[in-house]
Parts: C-alpha cells; sequence; structure tokens
C-alpha cells in the first residue's frame, strides 16, 4: 500500500519515527520526572512545537479525541491534526485522550479533565505540556520509576503547581499523566509520583 | 533488511500498535493496574503468548537485540518459534546472551544474570487476574481492585497455612505493587519474585486471550504478600546444577533415563553456558 505522501509535515517514514518516538515516550515514563533527548523528525506548526507534534503523530488517532488549550486551538493545529492523526477535536476537556497545553504557565485545574473511573484508572487524559526549559528544584518528586528522590523543575511554571500536583496524587490510582516537552527534550510525570517542597 | 515485505514491521498494523502503545503507558503511570486493550488474534494459537508477543511487536524497533525464553530456556519451542517469528517479520538481531538483549520476552523465568536500566522484560501472562480463582466475576474484581479489597488474597494464603503448615502457592505468586494493586506476577516460580522488587528494567506484562495489558516501572516497590507470622520464603533450591555446578539458582529436574535416572540443571540456560565457559578457561 502506498501511503499518501502527505504535505512533508508528518513522518515520512511512520513505523519507524513512530516506534522511535514512541520508546522515548515510554522511556521518559519509565525514568520520570528527567529530561530525556527527544529528536523527532517531523516539524511543528504554529503554536505545536515539533516534540508535541511528534507525541500526537505516535499515539493519537480516530480513537482519541484531542482537546486544544489556548494558543493551540487555531485553524492551523485543527487542520495539522485532522490530516497528521485523523483524531476528533473535541471542545468539552473532560472528553479528551490527550490534550495539549501550549504553554506550560497555563497548566491549572487538572481536576477539570478526565480522571478515569475507580474500576477504570486509565481511562484517564494524557496532557501534553510545552515548557521553555527544564531545571532541577524547586521541587523534588518520589515514586515508581525513582531509585531516590529526584530534583525536577520546568519554566514556566503555574505559582500553584507543587499544590496542583499534590492534589492530583492524592487522586491516586485517577489522575492525570503529563508529558512535557521542550526543544529536544521530553519529560514525564505520572500520577503515581508524589511531590515535596525542597 | 526486511525478510518478508508482506508483513508490516514486527506483523501488527500501526493502528493496533497505536492502541497497545496507549495501554502500556497507562500501565507504567498506573503500575499493577490491568489496562484493557483490544487484543488481536495472532498466528500462533492462544497460550503461546499471543499478549506477550503483542507487546514486543508494539515496542519493538529495528535496532533492538530480542531474547526470548522458556521457561529460562532459550532453546525450547515456545522460545525459538517466537524469536523466528521476529526474525521474519522484524528482521531484528536476536540473541541468547541476557546482557545483549535490549528486550528479554519471557514465559515465565527471570534471568538470573541481573538486569540493567534501559532494558525491557516482556512477560507472557495467561490468566492476569491474580483474584480470578477467589471471584469469577470481573465486575466484582473490578471493584475489589478499585476499592483496595484484598482480604480474600490473605485468606486464600491463609488457607494454605491452615491445609499444609505453609503458604503453599509456588508460582504465579501474588504480589503487591509500589503498595497500592495486588498482581499476578504470571505463573513465574516465586522464586524469581525477589527479583522485581526494586528491578532497574521495565517490566511489562502481556495478556492475550484475557486482553490486558500491565506494567512495573523500574525501581519500584514488589513485595510478596505473606504474613508476620509466615513470612515469604523463596523456594529453597537443594543442591547445585549438574553441568555448571552453580548454586543459589533456580534449577530444572531432567530424566536422564529409562531407569529413572534424573539429575538437576540450571532453568537458565545462559547462565549456564555462561559458567561452563568461564570454566572452561
Amino acid at each position: 500500500m502506498n501511503l499518501p505522501a502527505g504535505d512533508g509535515r508528518g513522518f515520512t517514514d511512520p513505523v519507524h519515527e513512530s516506534q522511535k518516538c514512541f520508546r522515548a515516550i515510554m522511556n521518559a515514563l519509565a525514568h520520570p520526572a528527567e529530561p530525556h533527548p527527544f529528536m523527532p523528525p517531523n516539524s511543528g506548526c504554529g503554536a505545536l512545537g515539533a516534540e508535541a507534534a511528534a507525541i500526537l503523530l505516535t499515539l493519537a488517532d480516530f480513537d482519541t479525541p484531542v482537546w486544544l488549550g489556548g494558543a493551540g486551538d487555531c485553524g492551523e493545529v485543527r487542520e495539522f491534526i485532522a490530516f497528521q492523526c485523523g483524531a476528533p477535536i473535541v471542545a468539552d476537556r473532560a472528553q479528551a485522550a490527550f490534550a495539549l497545553i501550549p504553554e506550560s504557565v497555563s497548566l491549572a485545574a487538572l481536576e477539570s479533565f478526565s480522571q478515569g473511573e475507580p474500576e477504570y484508572p486509565d481511562r484517564a487524559v494524557t496532557l501534553i505540556v510545552q515548557v521553555e526549559c527544564f531545571g532541577v528544584g524547586p521541587w523534588r518528586f518520589s515514586g515508581p520509576g525513582l531509585r531516590q528522590p529526584r530534583s525536577f523543575s520546568f519554566a514556566p511554571a503555574p505559582d500553584d503547581f507543587m499544590a496542583l500536583w499534590q492534589e492530583n496524587s492524592a487522586r491516586f490510582p485517577l489522575g492525570v499523566d503529563i508529558l512535557f516537552v521542550a526543544q529536544g527534550l521530553i519529560a514525564a510525570l505520572p500520577r503515581s509520583l508524589i511531590v515535596q517542597g525542597n | 533488511m526486511n525478510a518478508a515485505p508482506e508483513y508490516n514491521f514486527a506483523y501488527l498494523d500501526e493502528h493496533t500498535k497505536r492502541m497497545i502503545r496507549r495501554a502500556i503507558l497507562k500501565a507504567i503511570a498506573i503500575p499493577g493496574y490491568q489496562v484493557p486493550f483490544a487484543s488481536r488474534e495472532m498466528p500462533m494459537p492462544y497460550g503461546w503468548g499471543t499478549g506477550g508477543v503483542q507487546v514486543t511487536a508494539a515496542i519493538l524497533g529495528r535496532y533492538d537485540v530480542l531474547k526470548v525464553i522458556d521457561q529460562g530456556a532459550d532453546d525450547t519451542t515456545n522460545a525459538v518459534s517466537i524469536r523466528r517469528f521476529f526474525q521474519k517479520t522484524a528482521g531484528v538481531r536476536t540473541t541468547t546472551r541476557t546482557e545483549e538483549a535490549s528486550i528479554i520476552q519471557t514465559r515465565h523465568r527471570i534471568p538470573e544474570a541481573p538486569l540493567k536500566e534501559g532494558q525491557v522484560l516482556v512477560f507472557q501472562v495467561p490468566i492476569p487476574e491474580p483474584l480470578r480463582f477467589l471471584e469469577p466475576r470481573e465486575t466484582e474484581t473490578r471493584r475489589m481492585h478499585a476499592l483496595e479489597d484484598y482480604g480474600v488474597m490473605h485468606v486464600k494464603l491463609y488457607e494454605d497455612i491452615a491445609r499444609h503448615g505453609q503458604i503453599a502457592t509456588t508460582y504465579a505468586y501474588p504480589v503487591k505493587v509500589a503498595d497500592r494493586y495486588v498482581m499476578d506476577p504470571s505463573p513465574t516460580p516465586k522464586f524469581d519474585n525477589p527479583k522485581m522488587n526494586d528491578c532497574p528494567a521495565l517490566q511489562l506484562f502481556g495478556a492475550g486471550r484475557e486482553k490486558r495489558i500491565y506494567a512495573v516501572p523500574p525501581y519500584t516497590k514488589v513485595v510478596s504478600l505473606d504474613f508476620e507470622d509466615h513470612p515469604f520464603e523463596r523456594t529453597r533450591v537443594a543442591g547445585s546444577c549438574e553441568l555448571c555446578g552453580s548454586g543459589g539458582v533456580f534449577l530444572d529436574e531432567i530424566v536422564t533415563g529409562d531407569d529413572g535416572a534424573r539429575i538437576f540443571v540450571c532453568s537458565d540456560t545462559d547462565h549456564c553456558a555462561n559458567a561452563r565457559d568461564r570454566e572452561a578457561q
């Protein structure tokens, strides 16, 4: 079968490029609260950076409603997702399997996204959050995937991020999982991690 | 590179891989919880590792090195056929050496050689639900997991003690993952249970017929259920391997003649071969 050539912004070799991106995402989630190299081959579009686009290209399809936040909700990004992933765009954030948050500072109200159900906690959203950079401190994370507690931070961050995350991990096994992306980097916070101040 | 271009890389189509990949990510985020997935028919019967094969196919890349073991052995039917399956459909490099492999698919042992960070261990699982033989209804076991209601499992272990004087469960010994979910470690001998705790490698579990995927992330607490006065005991291993002399490893009993003669040898063939190589040098 010949796939349509596309517009050059998606994967050119979808089988192997999506596998490579998936392994980077899986590795980030298995070794959380730590920036890992992430060099996707595709380009981004508008408010959607190449790294966030690569996550959607790798994981999103017609089974996964996508919610677009802030500047991400524009015609250009909608077209990109419709053409490259075929994923439905939803206005109700509680319906989304993936939610794009183009500016990390606007991260808020995590409980308004799908949290999963007590019997099916896997039916929770995965947030894709674009950040400018990663650093260490002011938070210390511990939990599965971490041999010892780990300092981790991202910028720009909302002032109340620690409280947001404490509420999120208090809901475990419900809750949201976050994939943070910066240029060339990916880091993950699964809901199983707990946070403390440094 | 691809020996059989009529198959997609690693057999599964891309939509199926995406669906399995999403299930794997949620499984890692909720350690020990069984994520339902739309398991596909595979070109092998249920019971031959269709769940493990689908997980491996979804994560496998061109540069991975694959090892497949069947009860520790690289050279038995199930291991050989699955290894050939991926050689044929993905053209990946395969190995029998634990330390060389990036992905190790297993039913149901954990190699004797310590696993490293970055390696992925994929278990083939027949019955993923640890509570299934105690409560046959899926709706009920789901609720029991949701409410963290695991009393019935302790009753079962207690009944073992009442009847046999000890916990008689020797394989598929239930564990609690990250202080939350009770998980079936697949029918791995309980000898291997302690290796799951704080393991540097990522452990993924796939059950094809039962359509479940679950995971233990690296460096995660995995505790075998027990009682204060009847603590978990690793199976005692009397003696050592007759071929390589290794002690403290899991041994298989091999019948060597019509007269009932038998010897005990390493279940992990790679470990045994390495030990004999070292001795020969």
